[in-house]
């Protein structure tokens, strides 16, 4: 467990938040800029130093104000990736990366050289000085020395931020092998719902420099009552697993509590886990299965929340589906005409899915 | 029909003095060679010198300044127009050499001093920042004389610093080359702090950070990090600090006088020479100041970090 509570006043901002995040997998801080997230990340690193402050990783008390412990920035076993990738304009990639690396005490070391250059690619690129780099490069060399000087917690402060699109779907696989190969927990501080959605499985939500809420990611996004649900892009993230394969029409079929998607796909292996984000503007309800639609997937659920979306001409129900929640944003209009109510069984129609992993 | 005149070969022209005036005690007009375009402005020049530079040499002597100096009265101009030949004499070398120490060892001085000024005035938010950032910039603006002035009566027998010293045994700075060195560190300061402190608050804070979170301390990321990057930073404070301890003259005049082989610099060697009226040997040490300074500032806007010249 990662136990956290700061806070810290500006003029004009205050941060007061205290979070309880599990030490392994991808929690995510979300919220607007300027909600005080970053902030939040820097006081974890110790580079912000808060009026008062407690921080536990795992059993390891890094910060306690009660008690007068506060343990300097280069004691804590961290690794932090900024917004901008700040290598070291002096040092070629190999004495960036070594930098961190020579300062841990070797019995720390928990992913060896070769594993490390290997894991973010960046082994053709130790002897080039970092100003030759192009932007993804340089963030994978960052990522690499971040890695390097064996954290117990990793800290990632929007890493895809000052990257353009093309960019970003370069490294977003790095992050996701990171993920699933070294067991580091990482806080990933980000405002974009798409990367969220991808990497995180835990979602700490900040607004005004307070905690919303915090849980699950596949559950905090399957809420109606959180900031999350009334962003254009609101929509769930299910988990599922490859069942089986449709050869002679090139589909997947994607197995999750409650039923079954196709989704057009290469070949994968069956047993395979598969991230899937269904957005609310993608799925639609009926009152009985349409046979002569095009749409391909359909899935019995029943209503068990309606609300209102942020558009006054929409509302958000969110749908159960024999374990699996999925939300859908229709018009108040089609809600009186189909004579929706909490309760209702339904047919949801999905008509797309984006397969993240 | 004649041939137009080639205005680009060398030609020579004849120089006359200004109608109501002589050049000095030459007799009759010089012979110059000059390239066409030159012949105006050249023309206009010797006027000048004619008119005010040298004419201006001899009510000037009637100041303390020569007096204070220990030179004496000049004789009448005789040898202002004598082709420079190499007239280097031992004094002049021997203020070439405590010129070149002085400038080292104050250059040596300003970057140990001046690196820890300019890291706090860089990184510090402290209110003492605004007043103590006046402080050391103030020789940039104050007449040299008066800084020397101060630094006089402070390191003199009844001065604060005076006492200090003689009661450290090491006896009165003025007047001695460790005076010089003091008093050149403080005029110097402003060049070699600025320079570096703009370095470092041109990397800023994040490599710090970023060095803190790969487990290095404080000290560590100063020297490993901190002080490389600013290391243009630093290069040009330390050439800055250098020339402008070459060329320094009212602060020396004020605290070193002029005693051969401790204080008399090159600077007031020169000046010994042209109120001596030796203008050759005045021209040789001058000429290489300026050779050498401008040799130095070029080297600096030359400079390319990314190339690595240096």
């Amino acid at each position: 467990m990662i136990r956290a509570r700061f806070v810290l006043a500006y003029s004009g901002f205050r941060l007061q938040a205290a979070l309880e995040v599990p030490s392994q997998g991808v929690t995510a801080l979300f919220g607007p800029s300027g909600c005080g997230k970053s902030t939040l990340l820097r006081c974890v690193a110790g580079l912000e130093r808060s009026a008062s402050g407690f921080l536990q990783v795992n059993a390891e008390t890094w910060q306690d104000d009660t008690q007068q412990i506060f343990l300097p920035t280069h004691r804590r076993l961290l690794g932090f990736v900024f917004q901008e990738p700040s290598l070291f304009a002096h040092l070629d990639v190999r004495r960036n990366l070594l930098f961190g690396y020579a300062r841990t005490p070797a019995a720390q070391r928990k992913i060896s050289w070769d594993r490390a250059v290997d894991l973010l690619d960046v082994g053709s690129l130790l002897h080039r000085m970092p100003d030759g780099l192009s932007g993804g490069e340089r963030q994978r060399v960052a990522i690499a020395r971040a890695v390097l000087a064996a954290p117990r917690l990793l800290l990632m402060d929007e890493p895809l931020a000052a990257l353009d699109a093309q960019r970003k779907r370069e490294i977003l696989p790095f992050l996701e092998r990171l993920q699933q190969e070294l067991s580091i927990p990482v806080l990933y501080v980000s405002h974009q719902a798409d990367e969220v959605s991808r990497l995180a499985n835990h979602l700490v939500l900040l607004r005004d420099g307070q905690v919303v809420a915090s849980g699950p990611l596949t559950q905090m996004l399957a809420r109606l009552d959180l900031p999350t649900a009334e962003d254009e892009d609101a929509g769930v993230v299910i988990e599922s697993r490859v069942a089986g394969h449709d050869e002679r029409y090139h589909l997947v079929r994607l197995e999750f509590p409650g039923g079954h998607i196709f989704v057009g796909r290469e070949a994968v292996a069956i047993g395979q886990p598969v991230r899937l984000r269904i957005q609310a503007r993608d799925v639609s309800v009926a009152l009985s299965e349409h046979h002569d639609s095009s749409i391909l997937n359909r899935i019995p659920a029943t209503i068990v929340e309606l609300a209102s979306a942020s558009n006054p001409a929409n509302a958000m129900i969110r749908l159960e589906a024999g374990g699996t929640t999925l939300l859908a944003r229709i018009t108040h209009r089609s809600v009186e005409q189909l004579q929706l109510t909490t309760g209702s069984k339904v047919w949801a129609q999905i008509k797309a899915v984006a397969v993240l992993q | 029909m004649a041939p137009a005149p080639n205005w680009l070969a060398p030609q020579q022209y004849r120089v006359e003095p200004p109608p109501n005036r002589s050049f000095a005690d030459h007799a009759g007009p010089t012979k110059i060679t000059i390239s066409a375009q030159m012949r105006n402005r050249t023309v206009r020049f010797l006027r000048i010198i004619e008119c005010e530079g040298v004419g201006m040499l001899g009510p000037r002597s009637q100041y303390g300044v020569r007096g204070r100096l220990g030179c004496h009265a000049p004789e009448p101009i005789t040898t202002s127009r004598r082709v420079p030949k190499m007239v280097i004499s031992p004094d002049d070398w021997s203020a070439v050499r405590l010129t070149l120490a002085l400038a080292g060892v104050v250059t040596a001085s300003l970057l140990l001093l001046a690196t820890p000024i300019a890291w706090w005035l860089a990184h510090s938010s402290s209110r003492w920042r605004g007043p103590i950032s006046a402080l050391v910039t103030l020789p940039l603006v104050l007449p040299p004389t008066v800084l020397g002035f101060y630094l006089l009566v402070a390191m003199g027998s009844n001065g604060p610093i005076g006492r200090l010293t003689q009661a450290l045994g090491l006896g009165l700075l003025p007047f001695h080359f460790s005076g010089l060195v003091v008093a050149s560190v403080l005029y110097s300061m402003p060049f070699v702090v600025q320079p570096i402190r703009n370095a470092f608050e041109a990397s800023g804070k994040r490599p710090l950070e970023v060095a803190a979170c790969l487990h290095a301390s404080p000290l560590d990321a100063f020297f490993r990090v901190a002080l490389p990057l600013a290391r243009p930073g630093l290069l040009i404070g330390a050439i800055l600090g250098f020339a402008h301890t070459l060329g320094e003259f009212g602060v020396v005049l004020m605290i070193g006088g002029n005693i051969p082989g401790e204080t008399r610099v090159l600077s007031m060697q020169i000046y010994n020479h042209v109120e001596a009226l030796e203008y050759s040997q005045a021209h040789w040490l001058a000429g290489a100041l300026m050779a050498i300074s401008f040799l130095v500032l070029m080297a600096i806007y030359l400079y390319d970090p990314k190339r690595r010249m240096f």
